[in-house]
């Protein structure tokens, strides 16, 4: 099979399917649930084994990193969009975990919310994720990676209304949207800029493109001051928190600051911009977390603050680092969340087995703080959560 | 003199048939009609220099003036009247006919302009809750972009803002359409009171076409929005680092028109909307239709530029 096939069954596989789904349920002819629950664990499957064989090829270093370009998608008033795929060392960890956590969460979802009426919307909206991710992690230009990043975004906000009769998801959406669409001001304008400078910009310019891509990496990563929309997002329902919030949309911003590590080396402040914005999303998280009543929302914060350690890394230069840190983050979170709406009965369970309680987890750092400055900082964190600042 | 005085005679034409406009559109009065556009015609041909920029304000502005016209008329119809695009088209017109010299004095002026009266469409559609007026404004926006593209003189900013003319003008015409669907259903005061309608309940293909209409005009790829956007910020790009502020018009637009989907279809169902029927077979078709005009523009879009 060519690297051509290879690298456009993940994109067009999960989109084709998004379009029957969406096109069946426009015609009133939905499939049956066991059928949609069949067909998009199958389509994963499949994308699995096409990942898979991309990682082979590249493993046995024949050719270089595998890529195929598609032509021109467009071609009007002197501009050209040419369509291109690769699958270099970046894309491969990212594509095949996302491959993976989809599948995973496709097989979890079938049962989780068999006979749920939003059955067939959430298959819609999965595989239309699924497609936006393939293309956003496997796309050559920035241009590219924006179309996958916008559908990404959309499925994000729709799901996160999934349970839109109540006005709270709605609310949560709307705030999502405001935040992803401040990202999308970023990286569009980045992307054109970048064109703009035929792809390798210098001085000022790298800087100015380095920072937009800063402000799109950090709305879509929530970093702060846009950290409120993640928690407001666990809104949706638990698998799509998991592959989203947990897992994959979340270090879609981590990515491209990886993806765009040319740029930022060649721009000046942008990687200690960086750090700082990290460091203090890293901070808030953890001491807003602390606040937090229910499972979901702690689970939400404590991603916001892995984030904000990712981001310090990439700032620092580890970029091998990073990716093991996003690698091991999504998987880690991915099953916490799937596990989040039975974590009482694990919760007895384990207490059970350890024959008594155990001890809070944190206890012994927390001790090395004095009791009124706890107190303080807890306060202070309930203020930020209260006011939606966080 | 005659130089002086008969571009300012027409500028001033133009203002006041503009501002009347709004009068003249609410009353059956075609005759008033036709002057209007003859005037605009007129005063683009006539006018020189400065008064390029200034007939591409008024231009732009034009929609503005006609929010009370949309609210009370008949949504469709006055959706294709009042798209904002003649404006651009006759201000594109004028450029080319001006000697280059005045021409190129004058396009850094329209553009500034032009960006100016899309962001102010956008945050004044920002700020309106009644769908009909959001539109106008949104409207307005996408007019006031599109001249911008036509304005700056490159072939990618003009083949944008065509490609946006497109897209914009069928995917508000869609908007306008559903809304005026909603409006039959469940009355003019039900529709403005604000808040989430939750529509979608007994409503969801109508829910999908809202959707998919302000998500193209928001620039989702694949729909023609999306090419539209790309090439006009290209072409702003290259006319000046003032294009940096397309993208912000547009998210705050987008978000604009999404909020409005919100609005309508998400929420607790309102009792005056229960039981409203969902797409009628000859609404559905006729969407479908204007939807797939949209998504054969978005995966073609060569085909449908120059």
């Amino acid at each position: 099979m060519s690297d051509g096939l290879l690298l456009a069954l993940p994109v067009v596989l999960p989109g084709a399917l998004f379009a029957a789904f969406g096109a069946c349920w426009l015609l009133d002819a939905r499939p049956s649930e066991k059928s949609a629950g069949r067909l998009t664990t199958a389509c994963w499957g499949v994308v699995m084994l096409a990942v898979g064989a991309l990682a082979a090829r590249a493993a046995s270093g024949a050719g270089g990193a595998p890529r195929a370009e598609y032509g021109d998608w467009l071609t009007a008033g002197g501009q050209h969009f040419t369509i291109a795929l690769r699958a270099d060392v970046l894309s491969l960890v990212m594509l095949s975990l996302s491959a993976v956590l989809i599948w995973i969460v496709a097989v979890f979802s079938r049962r989780y919310m068999h006979r749920d009426p939003g059955f067939h919307r959430f298959f819609t909206l999965l595989n239309l994720f699924g497609a936006g991710t393939m293309l956003l992690f496997a796309a050559e230009s920035f241009e590219l990676l924006a179309v996958g990043w916008e559908f990404v975004g959309a499925a994000s906000v729709l799901l996160v209304a999934f349970y839109q009769e109540r006005e709270a998801p709605a609310r949560g959406a709307l705030r999502v949207l405001a935040a992803y669409r401040l990202g999308d001001i970023g990286l569009f304008a980045g992307a054109a800029l970048l064109h703009h400078h035929h792809g390798a910009p210098s001085g000022t310019a790298a800087t100015a493109v380095g920072g937009l891509f800063l402000l799109a990496a950090m709305a879509k990563s929530a970093q702060a001051p846009f950290s409120g929309w993640l928690p407001r997002a666990m809104e949706g329902p638990t698998p799509s928190s998991a592959i989203f919030y947990g897992a994959l949309s979340v270090h879609a911003g981590a990515y491209l600051l990886l993806r765009a590590r040319p740029i930022l080396d060649a721009s000046a402040r942008v990687p200690e911009a960086i750090i700082a914005v990290g460091a203090l999303t890293a901070l808030q998280g953890a001491l807003v977390g602390r606040t937090c009543p229910d499972a979901k929302t702690s689970l939400a914060y404590a991603t916001v603050t892995q984030l904000g350690l990712i981001f310090v890394e990439i700032g620092l230069g580890f970029d091998r680092l990073a990716l093991w840190h996003i690698a091991g983050h999504a998987v880690l979170r991915t099953a916490q969340f799937l596990a989040a709406p039975s974590l009482l009965h694990d919760h007895h369970l384990l207490h059970s087995a350890a024959g008594g309680h155990l001890p809070a987890a944190g206890a012994p750092f927390a001790r090395l703080i004095p009791r009124p400055l706890q107190d303080w900082l807890y306060g202070f964190a309930l203020d930020l959560r209260g006011r939606g600042l966080s | 003199m005659n130089e002086a005085i008969l571009p300012a005679l027409h500028a001033a034409l133009t203002f006041g048939v503009l501002l009347s406009a709004p009068r003249i559109l609410l009353t059956p009065r075609w005759i008033a009609g036709v002057l209007w556009i003859g005037a605009c015609v007129a005063a683009a041909h006539l006018s020189r220099g400065f008064e390029a920029a200034a007939f591409a304000w008024a231009a732009a502005f034009a929609p503005f003036l006609a929010a009370r016209v949309f609210e009370r008329g008949i949504l469709p119809p006055l959706a294709l009247l009042l798209n904002g695009h003649l404006g651009a088209l006759l201000v594109s017109r004028l450029l080319l006919s001006l000697p280059a010299d005045a021409a190129a004095a004058a396009r850094p002026r329209v553009v500034f302009l032009a960006l100016l009266a899309a962001a102010a469409a956008v945050a004044l559609a920002f700020v309106e809750s009644r769908p009909g007026r959001v539109l106008v404004r949104l409207m307005a926006g996408h007019g006031a972009l599109s001249l911008a593209g036509l304005a700056c003189g490159n072939a990618a900013g003009a083949a944008g803002a065509l490609a946006l003319w497109q897209s914009a003008a069928v995917a508000t015409v869609m908007l306008a359409c559903i809304c005026a669907g909603i409006e039959a259903r469940i009355g003019r005061e039900t529709l403005n009171r604000g808040g989430f309608l939750g529509l979608a309940a007994s409503a969801p293909r109508l829910a999908v076409f809202f959707a998919l209409a302000a998500l193209a005009l928001a620039g989702l790829p694949l729909t023609m929005g999306f090419p539209a956007a790309e090439l006009l910020l290209r072409g702003l790009l290259e006319a000046g680092p003032a294009g940096l502020a397309a993208p912000a018009i547009g998210a705050l637009g987008a978000f604009v028109a999404l909020r409005l989907f919100a609005a309508l279809f998400w929420g607790r169902p309102l009792d005056a909307a229960r039981g409203m029927p969902d797409a009628l077979p000859r609404e559905r078709w006729v969407l479908g239709a204007a939807l797939l005009y949209l998504v054969i523009g978005g995966l073609f879009p060569s085909a449908l530029l120059p």
